[in-house]
């Protein structure tokens, strides 16, 4: 057994960055809890943060009762070695980062570890303070990893997403933790990682290795091309193949091996992207290598998504599937996860889906949902070991805490769904099982590929459509009641465009601000509101036992967008309705999913007094000048005894007049 | 003069964007309407510094979106414009240089961005960019000593750069001094792609006997052999029958792999290679033909010219 007994502390070598460990500030206070970077067979680096020197010492043992010193390597960053750029972007003055590596350590055993200052124990006596070393090189074990996207908010979804992990996990334990990037926003400062990172992550950070990659938040204050910056402050990356796979010589992409699990990082953002770039050298040399039964890959930048970004548009996700998915699918990748996008899409299992824009047609293996659970498709199926061109799965997990975004379903994706989460990558024999898990611990999509034997794989044409499923609790935001005092943006009983009628529904993106009404002749102008029977409305539809939806528009104009505060939607309706700003959904009441003619979920609701919701988190979405605020009513049931729809926007504070 | 803690600013113009980013059309489209109205506003007034560089900053914003959906004109307009109201930023220079195609207008802008370039690594960036600029004109003296003075100022992991100068080294014949350099550099940096480099650059040198064990093991450790199988070809004596078995064999390999309507490039690469390591007429004309396949736009400058050198060198 190569770990020491804890009656002999071995000494600890002292790197050379450390100049004098004698001066030890006797209250410096931890900073930047205790946290894991870079696991491997033998040994397991722990990093933390201090107000002022001290004299370091991590103790560890098999048993919490037990805890002794290590064989270990101690690195001592003061705040000059760090992030040296724009000042209110350092790290606080006089911060220390220790990083200890303890080496000589058995393979898949769990220590329990404390960290110590001259003697005294300054992390709490806690079980939960514990690592577990990596498993052999290609040891068929179980593993399960936690994957999270653009998080780094510090609100309440990403808090949420953290606790329905936990809720989900329940008694099962954690082998890794992969970030996709936009893990400190907005420019992944060093205060940032303080505050919207590690204190949010903390209790699973401590004892779960966390394996990143770069967003382009990071990248606002972080070089991939110079491996300098806060985001290679905070992570203890393989540059050396440590953890196995092939050497890098850069934090900014590297692989790394879980078992029978190889896992491959790259620099979406800063880096060339060519095929023989550097980076694409070292991952074709590393695919050569790896002969690990599961491959997986993540980086920033989805090739594949419609979130709330696009894949046909922007050159970093052209460039990521045009030519690294190929450099990828030829050497066998089984998933692939990103983020950069806020949604989450799970695509079919694909190969070659490299055009632009993409399409689905040649390009799908299997067009199922991949889960082999009651009433699902079945797992998708696999050649076992790593087979070129044999289907991959792409998960764009971009929901981990920030605003989310839809703008269309991509053509490649199986699932969508527009609920804050994250992802749970599990292996097992020829399994591997992608989960995604809602903010409240429900599961949300499970897909699993199983690998065995020879599979070969056949096109099929003319896949199915993806499968949308929006979290209702977005955009139900609680009325209120409509203050007294308000300025009109758009004025009540005023003039809107509207569609109304048997079989008329309106087309695609007419919320949009660019949409214009005059070049379909069944929209028709009518003053607010509509509805009928119950006297409260000046256009009378003839709906009753015909149709349930209404579709209005009404454009209006915003001179300065900074004299608005608490603007919001003044509406009276009977049933349910869902409002858009500028094409944006902002507010969803009383109809739980879909829109338009495949809107489900009714409740019923009477139209009594003008209800208020407020609109200034969606401030964003205006523009000084012309906008439109669109909303579809609904009728919980066609033969409903009456229908109301009227609505106007107001300011209640500020002053933002209506353009004349 | 190299820092004192190597861990400088990276250059952040755009600091000032706080939340998360959105799809950059959009964008774009919104920074379009906050120009017009701020040139709407100030229509027929003087912009005081204030102003001048709220305007600026403005118009970068939008050139770097318009950079991500690779509006490059347009991004070129605003770069114009953005140099024009902040004439100091030495990265407005540099990002109009990259933009920019007529090379006299992009020497000049480098060198107006190298004056303005305060710390090391901003200097860094510029001797990089100007050292590319010297390559593209033909000037592989200057761009060699560009690339030394961008690696002087900066440590880090410069992977990229090294490898450039270590092509500029062959660009110049200076073979021994390739393999040299590249010796030093692995001896301090672990990254895969650098010994694989050194390697290349052992049998450009003639010194194929030195490398031989490390392609043997490399095809013994490997799961896809090609690579290392056309560098055993190129390590044996041109034409022999050891040569050709090893060419061959790495045809084999890779022509099951290689999906015709939708290539790995980079595997058709390697065909080029192994094709032209074979003894026959047919051969080579398959590596002409594979070649003129490839995107060159789509690739990197130094494995191109090498690629080309290799081609050309077996059907002269």
């Amino acid at each position: 057994m190569k770990f020491p007994s804890p009656l002999l502390p071995i000494c600890v070598p002292i790197c050379a960055l450390i100049t004098s460990l004698s001066i030890t500030a006797q209250s410096a206070e931890i900073i930047r809890a205790p946290y894991l970077q870079l696991s491997t067979e033998s040994s397991q680096t722990i990093v933390w943060r201090t107000d002022g020197k001290i004299k370091p010492e991590v103790r560890i043992g098999t048993s919490i009762e037990a805890l002794a010193a290590a064989k270990s390597l101690v690195i001592e960053k003061e705040e000059v070695e760090l992030y040296q750029g724009i000042k209110k972007k350092q790290a606080k003055k006089g911060t220390v980062q220790y990083e200890v590596q303890l080496s000589e350590l058995e393979p898949d055993t769990t220590y329990y570890y404390a960290v110590y200052q001259d003697g005294e124990r300054i992390t709490p006596a806690d079980k939960t303070y514990h690592f577990k070393t990596h498993p052999k090189r290609g040891e068929k074990i179980a593993s399960r990893f936690w994957i999270v996207g653009d998080s780094g908010t510090g609100g309440a979804d990403q808090i949420r997403v953290h606790d329905g992990m936990k809720k989900w996990l329940g008694e099962k334990t954690l082998d890794g933790y992969i970030h996709v990037g936009d893990m400190a926003y907005g420019s992944g400062t060093d205060p940032e990682f303080s505050e919207k990172f590690f204190p949010i992550y903390e209790t699973t950070l401590r004892n779960t290795t966390c394996w990143a990659s770069m967003g382009n938040h990071e990248g606002f204050t972080s070089s991939g091309k110079t491996g300098i910056g806060p985001y290679y402050d905070a992570y203890v990356l393989p540059k050396n193949a440590e953890a196995g796979g092939t050497p890098s010589g850069t934090e900014a992409y590297y692989s790394f091996d879980y078992g029978n699990v190889h896992f491959i990082c790259l620099n979406s953002h800063d880096l060339d992207r060519k095929p023989t770039a550097t980076m694409a050298q070292w991952l074709k040399a590393d695919l050569e290598k790896t002969k690990a039964d599961f491959l997986v890959a993540f980086f920033h930048h989805p090739p594949y998504t419609k979130g709330s970004h696009d894949s046909d548009d922007e050159l970093r996700l052209v460039e990521m599937r045009e030519h690294i998915m190929p450099i990828l699918e030829s050497g066998g990748v089984d998933a692939v996860f990103t983020g950069h996008s806020h949604i989450y899409e799970r695509s079919m299992l694909i190969d070659g889906a490299y055009q632009t824009p993409s399409t689905n047609q040649g390009v799908v293996l299997d067009d199922g949902n991949g889960n082999p659970r009651e009433g699902g498709d079945g797992s998708y199926k696999k050649s076992g070991g790593l087979t070129p061109n044999n289907g991959t799965i792409q998960a764009v997990v971009g929901h981990g805490g920030t605003k989310l975004r839809r703008k269309d379903n991509h053509v490649l994706m199986s699932q969508v769904i527009l609920m804050h989460g994250s992802v749970m990558l599990e292996t097992k024999e020829d399994e591997l099982s992608i989960t995604m898990v809602d903010s409240y611990g429900n599961e949300q999509d499970h897909c699993v590929i199983k690998k065995a034997g020879k599979v070969e794989q056949s096109i099929v044409q003319n896949p199915r459509a993806p499968k949308l499923i929006e979290d209702p609790r977005l955009f139900a935001v609680k009325p209120e009641k409509l203050p007294k005092i308000y300025d009109s943006i758009i004025s009540q009983h005023t003039e809107w465009d509207y569609l109304a009628g048997e079989d008329q529904h309106a087309e695609k993106g007419w919320m949009a601000l660019n949409y214009d009404t005059s070049n379909d002749k069944n929209w028709k102008k009518g003053m607010a509101g509509f509805g009928y029977s119950d006297e409260d409305d000046n256009t009378i539809l003839d709906m009753e036992n015909k149709f349930t939806v209404v579709y209005t528009r009404k454009e209006f104009t915003v001179d300065k967008i900074s004299s608005l505060r608490e603007f919001g939607l003044a509406i009276k309706y009977d049933d349910g309705f869902i409002a858009y700003l500028n094409g944006v959904q902002v507010v969803r009441s009383l109809v739980d999913f879909g829109a338009g003619d495949e809107a489900k979920g009714f409740n019923v609701h009477e139209a009594k007094n003008y209800e208020f919701f407020s609109l200034s988190n969606y401030k964003k979405l205006l523009r000084e000048g012309k906008n439109v605020l669109a909303i579809e009513g609904h009728n919980a049931d066609i033969g409903s005894s009456d229908f109301t729809l009227d609505a106007f926007l107001v300011n209640t504070k500020a002053v933002a007049r209506k353009k004349k | 003069m190299k820092s004192t803690f190597a861990r400088l600013a990276v250059s952040t113009v755009l600091v000032t964007q706080l939340s998360a980013h959105q799809d950059p059309t959009i964008l774009a489209d919104s920074l379009t309407h906050q120009i017009e109205h701020f040139q709407k506003d100030n229509q027929g007034h003087d912009l005081d510094e204030k102003k001048t560089s709220q305007i600026a900053r403005l118009y970068m914003q939008r050139a770097v979106e318009y950079s991500a959906i690779n509006e490059r004109k347009k991004a070129h307009v605003d770069l114009e414009k953005y140099t024009e109201l902040s004439p100091n930023d030495y990265m407005g220079w540099l990002k109009l240089a990259r933009h920019e195609s007529d090379v006299t207008k992009q020497s000049r802008f480098l060198q107006k961005s190298l004056e303005l370039a305060d710390t090391d690594t901003e200097q860094s960036y510029v001797y990089f960019d100007l050292a590319e600029y010297a390559y593209e004109i033909g000037n592989y003296q200057n761009a060699l000593e560009h690339c030394n003075l961008s690696l002087s100022l900066i440590e880090g992991d410069q992977i990229t750069t090294t490898l450039f100068k270590a092509h500029l080294l062959w660009r110049l014949g200076k073979l021994d001094q390739r393999v040299a350099y590249l010796e030093e550099v692995i001896a301090g940096n672990s990254s895969f792609v650098l010994k694989r480099a050194w390697v290349d650059a052992k049998l450009d040198a003639g010194q194929a006997a030195d490398v031989k064990q490390t392609i043997l093991e490399e095809i013994a450790s490997s799961r896809f052999k090609s690579s290392w199988l056309i560098r055993a070809a190129r390590s044996e004596k041109k034409g022999s029958e050891q040569a050709q078995k090893y060419a061959q064999s790495a045809i084999d390999e890779i022509l099951p792999r290689l999906n015709p309507s939708r290539p790995d490039e980079t595997l058709q690469i390697d065909l080029v290679r192994a094709y032209s390591l074979l003894d026959d007429k047919e051969s080579n004309k398959k590596a002409q033909q594979y070649f003129h396949q490839v995107k060159e736009e789509e690739y990197n400058r130094c494995e191109l010219a090498e690629l080309k050198a290799l081609i050309n060198k077996k059907t002269d």
